[in-house]
C-alpha cells in the first residue's frame, strides 16, 4: 500500500466520521431551533428549519453509519498509470510446473501496436482497444467475445429469485396488519395535536 | 460494525455490451451470485467465481477493485478456462435440463423454505410510530403533572 493509497483510505474514514458526527450536530442543532420556536410560536420558518435539520441530520447519519460498515479492499500492485493508455488489457498467467492458469491482472496501458478495434468505456466515454493475454504465444491478442449463446443472465435470475416458489411460502398478512400503521398514524396525529392544544401559547 | 446491519456485499464487473461498449459496474453479490437489480427486482444474474476475480488497479473515475468479465450471452464468461469444467453448466444442455442449474435452483428453493419472516417496512413503521405515540402522550401527561 503506497502512501497515496493510505492517504485516500484514511481520508475515506474521516469522510465517514464527518457525515456520522455532522449529522448528530444538525440533529442536535435542530433541537435547539425548535426550542427556540416552542418559545416564540411566531415565526413558522424556525419550525421548518427545525425540520430540516432533523432531515439532513438523520440521513448523513444514516449515510455515516452504513459507511463504517463497509470493508475496502486497496488493491497493492500496479499503479494507476500516468502516463496516456489507449489499451485495456486482460491478463492470466500460467503456473509452468503445474499447468494452473491464474487470473492475473486487468490494466489499463499503452500499446504501441493495438489490435482490433476501439470499443467504447461508458465510466468515461473514452475509447480503447480491448486485448487478452494468449499465455500459449505471450503476446496480445484482439479480444473478442464468444459468439454462442448458453445461459442467459435475464433466465438465471428466475432461477436465482424461484417467484413461483417463493410465492408459496410468503407470509400471509391478516386484516389488522394491514391496517395497523394506519392506525398508529391516526394514533400520532391525535397524540401531536392533543400536544399542541395543550400548549400554552406565548 | 454497522449498527444499521451487516453492508451488502458488492464487486466490479467488467460488462461488456452487445453494443461493442464495455462497463465497469458494481453489483450486489447474493448466494455466490453476482445480481443485477432494479429497485428489489433481481433481472440478471451471473455465478461468481473467485478464480476469476482480475485484481485491477484502478483509472481515473474507475476505483480499484477485484474484476470479474461478464456478458449477456452467457452466466459465466472465462476466456481462459480457469474454472474446472464441472464447476460450471454444461453448455451441451438445456436451463431446464442442466444439472448444475437445477442444483442452484433447489439451493434457492430451500433457501426460501427456511429463510425466517422479515419485518415488512409497514411494521417497523408500525412500531416508530407506536413509541413515538407513547412519547408524546407521555411529554403531555408529565405537563398536565407539572400543571
Amino acid at each position: 500500500m503506497d502512501k497515496k493509497q493510505i492517504k485516500e483510505k484514511l481520508l475515506k474514514n474521516k469522510k465517514q466520521w464527518a457525515y456520522l458526527i455532522g449529522g448528530i450536530v444538525c440533529v442536535i442543532f435542530g433541537f435547539f431551533i425548535a426550542s427556540i420556536w416552542g418559545t416564540q410560536r411566531e415565526n413558522m420558518g424556525l419550525a421548518l428549519m427545525a425540520i430540516a435539520l432533523w432531515a439532513i441530520g438523520a440521513f448523513m447519519a444514516y449515510r455515516g453509519f452504513k459507511q463504517i460498515g463497509d470493508t475496502d479492499v486497496v488493491i497493492v500492485g500496479t499503479k494507476k498509470p500516468d502516463t496516456p493508455v489507449n489499451s485495456l488489457n486482460i491478463y492470466a498467467k500460467k503456473d509452468k510446473t503445474t499447468g494452473t492458469i491464474y487470473s492475473e491482472k486487468i490494466v489499463f496501458e499503452m500499446v504501441e501496436e493495438p489490435l482490433g478495434q476501439p470499443q467504447q468505456c461508458t465510466n468515461n466515454g473514452r475509447w480503447y482497444y480491448v486485448h487478452l493475454w494468449n499465455i500459449e504465444t505471450e503476446a496480445l491478442e484482439a479480444f473478442a467475445l464468444p459468439d454462442s449463446q448458453f445461459f442467459d443472465p435475464r433466465e438465471f435470475a428466475n432461477v436465482i429469485k424461484m417467484p413461483a416458489h417463493n410465492k408459496l411460502f410468503e407470509r400471509q398478512i391478516s386484516t389488522f396488519q394491514k391496517v395497523a400503521p394506519w392506525i398508529m398514524v391516526a394514533a400520532f396525529g391525535i397524540s401531536i395535536l392533543g400536544l399542541v392544544m395543550t400548549t400554552p401559547v406565548g | 460494525m454497522n449498527p444499521l446491519g451487516p453492508p451488502k456485499e458488492r464487486r466490479t464487473q467488467l460488462y461488456f455490451r452487445d453494443d461493442g461498449k464495455f462497463t465497469f459496474r458494481k453489483l450486489f453479490i447474493e448466494d455466490t451470485f453476482l445480481i443485477e437489480k432494479v429497485r428489489d427486482d433481481i433481472i440478471k444474474g451471473w455465478k461468481h467465481f473467485y478464480k476469476l476475480q482480475f485484481p485491477f488497479a484502478g483509472l481515473k473515475g474507475i476505483p480499484a477493485d477485484m474484476v470479474t468479465l461478464g456478458f449477456d450471452r452467457d452466466i459465466v464468461l472465462d476466456p481462459y478456462n480457469i474454472v474446472d469444467a464441472k464447476d460450471k453448466p454444461d453448455k451441451h444442455k438445456k436451463i431446464n435440463e442442466n444439472k448444475w442449474i437445477t442444483d442452484v435452483a433447489d439451493g434457492q428453493r430451500y433457501k426460501a423454505q427456511n429463510k425466517p419472516h422479515s419485518m415488512f417496512m409497514a411494521d417497523k413503521l408500525t412500531i416508530f410510530l407506536g413509541v413515538a405515540t407513547v412519547l408524546v402522550a407521555l411529554s403531555i401527561g408529565i405537563r398536565a403533572a407539572w400543571g
